[in-house]
């Protein structure tokens, strides 16, 4: 088995090269070869290479993010590309994306390599770290404010958006939990607690929709990149707040609820200096139950893709059984039925 | 009933084989899936462990908010418990209707006992699932 995966990696691996230097070779001036390809770790859901495009006076360092064989969503990496666009004009964080590319017949995205640190425990622990961590709240709440100011006219592969975010958000959890088909009263009342506490609605924006600790490129100096931007959609902006607090992202450093490095105060703070908006702390409640149930349909969804036999997985198996972190989390917000 | 070790002492001893054993010595990019290889065990073991117990205790707390009057407080809860295991299928209904009763809004004025109910529920899950989890409860308020 070791063997034909291995032979199978090595397959990839050349052809990958190819396709690479063929697509390089029409886009850029100077282009010599492909250098230095290799698979990185981190991406969940998409594979991730490292390369070099080395030019005649000097050396591009490049990544590809690409669509794993089977579960291939062109439109939705396209979708992607133009986001990562989008928010590296608007002056967001973020790697510059260079090209949307279809290669071997999955659809990918090359942009330019950052170099820093993914690994949260890494950044919430390093001692090298310490200096990021006081500025990693302003820094988050200058990148999100940023990403909201950019215009939804843009991206005009964007579905528009219909009804007020926190009511579809809900619906869609309640939908989920019906497909999947296990039952789960925690999450149940929390949905039903925010049914019974739905915000006023802002307008629409363009959200990440996965800011978190974890897909924060850091290093010394502080945020070098915001990644993930498969799942970016039009909603309310005060959703990737909430989603950014939840404990889950914390990773350990419970005390500090924004991405473990600031208090709640914080964030809204540093959000009003960089957007102009003031953010309420009922509000800020709101999105981040909200964050603490998706995140439990989450769990139990990646359960199912196991459990359903679409991909045997022990990764996904085990995920199930984080759902209760989740229901914990909620129900400790969610203990007044009305109002925060 | 079979010999020893027991399932849980079993699941117990491949953890610590994943963990200590295995772990160090497989290529840095099987290390993640073999921590979580490892967790399993250790997840399955700490269930075995509880036993038929736990999942009666959880059929009780829920029975508290989907049957209130089935429980008869001059009987031993022990009694009650027994009686619940006895039955699963009924055991995984009752979980339908709680989940059902409260979407349709019917706990809406029996609110903090559902909360109470189902915090107790929800802390008997991660004493399986991750131990220590529910020593921080942070209601929001703070920071």
């Amino acid at each position: 088995m070791r063997c034909g995966r291995s032979l199978r990696i090595v397959t990839d691996h050349d052809a990958l090269r190819d396709q690479l230097a063929s697509y390089a070779e029409s886009k850029l001036d100077g282009f010599v070869e492909i250098d230095a390809l290799a698979p990185l770790q981190g991406g969940a859901s998409r594979e991730l290479w490292a390369f070099d495009a080395v030019l005649a006076n000097g050396r591009l360092p490049l990544v590809l993010r690409r669509d794993p064989p089977g579960s291939d969503d062109p439109a939705g990496r396209e979708r992607e590309y133009q986001v990562l666009r989008a928010a590296h004009r608007a002056g967001v964080a973020v790697a510059e994306p260079f090209w949307f590319a279809l290669l071997g017949g999955a659809a990918g995205i090359v942009m330019r390599r950052l170099e820093g640190e993914a690994i949260a425990r890494r950044i919430l622990r390093d001692e090298r770290y310490e200096g990021a961590r006081t500025r990693l709240v302003e820094q988050v709440a200058r990148a999100a404010a940023t990403t909201h100011a950019i215009s939804l006219d843009e991206l005009e592969l964007f579905e528009q958006p219909s009804g007020p975010p926190a009511e579809a958000a809900i619906g869609q959890l309640e939908g989920e939990l019906d497909r999947i088909g296990e039952p789960h009263p925690a999450l149940e009342l929390g949905l039903r607690w925010l049914r019974r506490n739905l915000p006023q609605p802002r307008p629409q924006k363009l959200v990440h929709g996965d800011l978190r600790l974890g897909n924060l490129l850091v290093d010394e100096a502080g945020l070098v990149g915001v990644l993930d931007w498969e799942l970016a959609h039009a909603g309310d902006p005060v959703e990737d707040l909430g989603w950014l607090c939840i404990r889950s992202w914390r990773f350990g450093a419970d005390a500090l609820p924004a991405a473990g490095c600031g208090t709640r105060d914080e964030l809204l703070a540093a959000y009003a200096a960089a957007s102009g908006t003031e953010v309420s702390r009922d509000e800020l409640r709101f999105w981040e139950v909200l964050g603490n149930a998706r995140w439990g349909v989450i769990c139990m969804a990646q359960a199912d893709i196991h459990l359903s036999g679409s991909r045997r997985s022990l990764e996904h198996a085990a995920i199930g059984r984080r759902t209760c972190e989740p229901e914990w989390d909620l129900l400790a917000m969610i203990a007044d039925p009305v109002g925060a | 009933m079979q010999d020893r070790p027991e399932a849980h002492e079993l699941l117990e001893a491949l953890a610590a084989f994943l963990l200590a054993d295995l772990t160090p010595r497989v290529p840095s990019e099987l290390r993640f899936q073999t921590l979580v290889a490892a967790n399993c065990a250790a997840i399955a073991a700490r269930e075995f462990k509880a036993g038929d117990d736990a999942v009666a205790h959880e059929a009780l707390l829920l029975s508290e908010l989907t049957d209130p009057g089935r429980f008869d407080a001059g009987r031993d809860p022990k009694a009650w418990e027994i009686e619940l295991l006895r039955d699963r299928d009924e055991l995984h209904a009752q979980r339908v209707a709680l989940a059902s009763a409260i979407r349709a809004g019917e706990f809406d004025d029996r609110w903090g006992q559902a909360v109470a109910s189902l915090r107790q529920a929800t802390a008997a899950k991660l004493a399986v699932a991750h131990p220590g989890y529910d020593e921080v409860s942070d209601d929001g308020r703070d920071g």
